[in-house]
């Protein structure tokens, strides 16, 4: 049986047991994806896999509760089963006010999306150790002393959804990846560093930009330099400054406004950051991962400010996050895989970039570190903004030059003061794609705690 | 038909140099509280199977997939991935052929505990925290259950199926003062233990309401370098991320240098520190890394990695112990059909030494006494992990509380500044390793540990 003619007799059969009340309303989300995938290890192609995975996740309104089940097991006892979850779970739920949409139309700008590629699909595993390799074989040149690993992976898969409202809406889409790991371990240091790029196509995924940023990572890495601790300015590459944004993700999630832990509840209209910051979630940018017409619960994708000039414009939101907190769902309904629930997640997140080049936020450095990872992110209550974390891999400016790398080094701050109204943080003009849907420029902060070993 | 014929038929069809096959069918229940809110409460089903093939001159190919009736298939499928690049030879450490079939032994199986027990049960849990500290403004309490039934069949003839019953009990409470929100997590991952284990672990609720409070009082602590007194839980995790992964050997066995820097015989502390990784029953039971055999059928075993201070062994499945010319250990684990077996920590832990902790903290002028993990990483060589909790120490005594610990460094030096090892060891069995993306029950255990010169990352 195919997937969408498994979904409607599901709901069919529901309608007419578990929810056979008028008010009653039933949900059918199915995925599955192909995916192919070559490894390789030290340098040299090591495995070949091959995935196939497909599931179903059920959810319904009943008696004034939410219930939701979800399974792997698609064989015919498994989908008996369904039904007996489902029934199980609605005896337990609270109560909920939720119901599901009914159709509407999508952006028309999400006909441009061409979010399945033909010839990503056509990938075979040769082409994919090619990728790899053509990648490989110029690290290999340049850093002979240096073990790489990499991973390349083409997927192909299908979503959809159904429910007894009338939606019917679904999506194909392909995803082509690499991922390059850099190891260097001499005598006591040991160096790691990665890169990753991702795509609807090869062309879009762009596989030679893991290559030049992991090239001149390793060419700052190769010196290992001292330095001194103190407050200076910090310059954040793309994926470092994910240390001082995710506690501001945090903090536009529906959830955790629903929650009331959000410190951004209730502050719409008010300037929270800086005048020069620009948050937006783009749901429809062509090329990006996080793009589609639909949402994972079928409300239409959009582009929304969710900072407008430092000054907040709103939160993104699911149908539970939405009903709960009396807001209008934003298309941001997120499900983690096939048999998760939908909660509040971002689309495509990009931070609006500045008027500086790299080279000139480097200039107007004369003492100060680059910040390009930091280890355990995340870790700790970040929701207030307040983080502290040591650096995984950082470099020394000194006279607007990189001098080489540094260790034993963390950097403490709070989020809401270093990018704060008062703050006049500095942003490239140029942005980077960091992990296929955040678009983010470097970010210069002027003055921030760095700690090293010797600081007491 | 049943798994094993289905395996067997399957494998007897394979034209491959080694097949190994893993089906598997898991259902449990998950429920979640947040505040007075019923998050989830629902069942799961899981089903699908991994194949993984040797090429006859080459390396690895592998499928992994849903619908077990397409096995036959998916073995083809394998190969034909094998087949399709060229890889290095890969062999394999021989092991014996072994047949078992393992069911759980439960007093109270919680398959068959209605749901709407388990939601009661967490629903007083959950209230009991909220009640238990007026500043405890929000909780998140977490019951998950699951049965994961493996069967596991090769090309040499080894035939294994195992219940691997689990239990997560997971209680959060967050305390609030203005604009200061501070939480707290207590945990318990049990394993091969029914529904009765859950009485008895009342106390839960309460603990995370209290040390969430007492966060609302600490002052964050001062970055510096201290000497550190670590308590039994987050020794463990120390052991465990700090060292625990630098003895997997598919991080050493292709790269030369770190070979150099694990190479066995070398020093890496005073003759107080020994550490072991076990995957058999060891005083204080049910630890969730113990089973017969690990994920390649070879039976799991106690491992020393560290005697008298020195590095005696380390970690294998049966392709780097081959490598490496030495003996598969029983360390291959896959979380599950997703996934490919990985070298990974079963129960990893420091041994009791003979210091008692009076001793150990009374000659500390000024230190950290820092407890229990709320999260930790390595890089290699560099660790970083926070204590949940912590207090200063000042003139050898515990003094005021203290947050925002983090403690990070590199292994080798950090090693050898092991001071002193407590007599008094615990296992602490929550929670999971994460690697590579597969997520695995381990356990960790330790004694008091006292470590000199630790870098501590603070706010201010």
């Amino acid at each position: 049986m195919s997937g969408p003619e498994r979904g409607a007799q599901l709901l069919e059969r529901l309608a007419a047991s578990a929810l056979s009340a008028p008010e009653a309303m039933g949900e059918v989300y199915e995925a599955s994806f192909d995916t192919l995938e070559v490894g390789f290890s030290a340098g040299a192609v090591k495995r070949a896999l091959a995935r196939e995975s497909s599931g179903l996740g059920l959810r319904a309104v009943a008696g004034g509760k939410l219930g939701f089940v979800g399974s792997r097991d698609l064989s015919p006892e498994g989908l008996a089963q369904l039904e007996t979850q489902l029934e199980h779970t609605l005896e337990v739920a609270d109560a909920a006010t939720l119901s599901f949409p009914g159709p509407s139309p999508a952006d028309p700008a999400a006909a441009a999306l061409d979010l399945h590629r033909p010839e990503t699909a056509a990938l075979t595993i040769p082409d994919l150790v090619r990728v790899g390799e053509q990648a490989l074989s110029q690290l290999r040149a340049r850093f002979p002393e240096v073990t790489f690993d990499a991973t390349v992976r083409r997927s192909v898969g299908r979503s959809a959804l159904r429910n007894s409202a009338g939606l019917d809406v679904g999506e194909d889409y392909t995803v082509v990846s690499l991922s390059v790991e850099a190891n260097q371990t001499k005598d006591e240091d040991v160096l790691l560093d990665w890169d990753y790029v991702v795509g609807t196509s090869l062309a879009s995924a762009e596989p030679q930009r893991v290559v030049d940023a992991l090239s001149r990572r390793l060419t700052w890495s190769q010196q290992v330099v001292t330095w001194k601790p103190g407050r200076m300015p910090v310059l954040f590459s793309p994926q470092g400054s994910m240390v001082v944004l995710s506690p501001l993700f945090q903090a536009l999630s529906g959830k955790t406004v629903m929650q009331g832990t959000s410190p951004l509840r209730g502050r719409c209209g008010e300037q929270v950051l800086a005048p020069n910051l620009t948050l937006t979630d783009d749901g429809l940018r062509p090329g990006a991962l996080g793009s589609a017409a639909f949402d994972d619960e079928g409300v239409p994708r959009a582009r929304r400010a969710l900072i407008e000039a430092g000054v907040l414009q709103g939160f993104v939101h699911s149908l539970e996050t939405a009903a709960a907190t009396g807001q209008a769902p934003t298309g941001n309904g997120e499900r983690g895989g096939a048999t998760a629930r939908p909660e509040p997640g971002f689309t495509n997140v990009v931070l609006s970039g500045g008027e500086d080049s790299l080279e000139e936020l480097l200039a107007g450095i004369d003492y100060g570190i680059l910040v390009h990872r930091v280890i355990g992110m995340g870790q700790g209550n970040t929701l207030p903004g307040t983080f502290s974390n040591p650096l995984d891999l950082a470099f020394l400016i000194e006279g607007g030059e990189v001098k080489g790398r540094i260790k034993d080094a963390s950097i403490a701050g709070d989020v809401y003061a270093l990018l704060g109204p008062q703050a006049s943080p500095r942003l490239t003009r140029e942005l980077t794609q960091v992990g296929g849907s955040s678009f983010l420029p470097w970010l210069r902060l002027d003055a921030l705690n760095v700690v090293g070993k010797d600081s007491n | 038909m049943d798994f094993r014929s289905r395996i067997e038929t399957a494998l007897a069809k394979s034209r491959a140099r080694f097949t190994e096959i893993r089906l598997e069918v898991t259902h449990g229940s998950r429920v979640v509280y947040r505040g007075q809110r019923l998050e989830a409460a629902q069942e799961t089903r899981d089903r699908g199977g991994f194949v993984r093939c040797l090429a006859k001159n080459g390396g690895w190919g592998t499928a992994t997939f849903n619908d077990i009736d397409q096995l036959e298939r998916k073995v083809a499928e394998a190969l034909a991935c094998a087949e399709a690049i060229s890889a290095e030879r890969v062999d394999l450490a021989d092991v014996a052929p072994v047949i078992l079939e393992q069911r759980a032994q439960l007093e109270q199986d919680f398959s068959g505990v209605p749901l709407r027990e388990k939601v009661a049960f967490l629903k007083d849990l959950n209230e009991r925290m909220l009640a238990a500290e007026e500043t405890v403004a929000s909780t998140r309490a977490i019951y998950a259950d699951r049965v994961q039934t493996v069967a596991y069949g090769n090309s040499l003839g080894t035939w294994i199926c195992e219940e691997r019953p689990l239990i997560d009990l997971v209680c959060v409470a967050e305390a609030v003062r203005g604009d200061d929100v501070q939480t707290a997590a207590e945990a318990r991952t049990l394993a091969n233990r029914g529904f009765e284990a859950l009485r008895g672990l009342d106390g839960l609720a309460e603990t995370a309401a209290l040390r969430a409070r007492e966060q609302l009082d600490a002052a964050p602590v001062k970055g510096g370098v201290y000497p550190v007194i670590l308590n039994p839980s987050l020794a463990g995790v120390f052991v465990h991320e700090a060292f625990g992964h630098l003895s997997e050997s598919d991080f050493v066995f292709e790269n030369e240098e770190a070979q150099k820097a694990m190479r066995l015989g070398r020093r890496f502390g005073r003759e107080l520190l020994n550490i072991a990784d076990s995957g058999v029953e060891e005083p204080g039971g049910h630890l969730p890394g113990t089973h017969a055999y690990d994920d390649e059928g070879v039976p799991m075993q106690r491992t020393q990695l560290v005697k008298d201070g020195v590095l005696v062994g380390r970690l294998h499945s049966r392709e780097t112990a081959a490598k490496l010319g030495e003996d598969p250990t029983g360390n291959a684990r896959a979380q599950d059909y997703n996934y490919p077996p990985l070298v990974r920590m079963r129960n990893t832990f420091i041994e009791a030494g003979e210091t008692s902790f009076e001793d150990m903290i009374s000659d500390v002028e000024l230190g950290v006494y820092a407890l229990k993990s709320r999260g930790g990483q390595t890089c290699l060589g560099n660790f970083s992990f926070s204590s949940a909790y912590a207090y200063m120490i000042r003139k050898g005594k515990i003094a005021e509380p203290v947050r925002d610990v983090i403690l990070a460094g590199n292994l080798f030096e950090t090693l050898e500044n092991v001071s002193a090892v407590g007599n008094d060891f615990s296992w602490d069995c929550a929670g999971r390793c994460g690697k590579d993306g597969q997520s695995m029950p381990v356990g960790m255990g330790s004694p008091h540990v006292r470590i000199e010169r630790v870098v501590v990352g603070g706010a201010s």
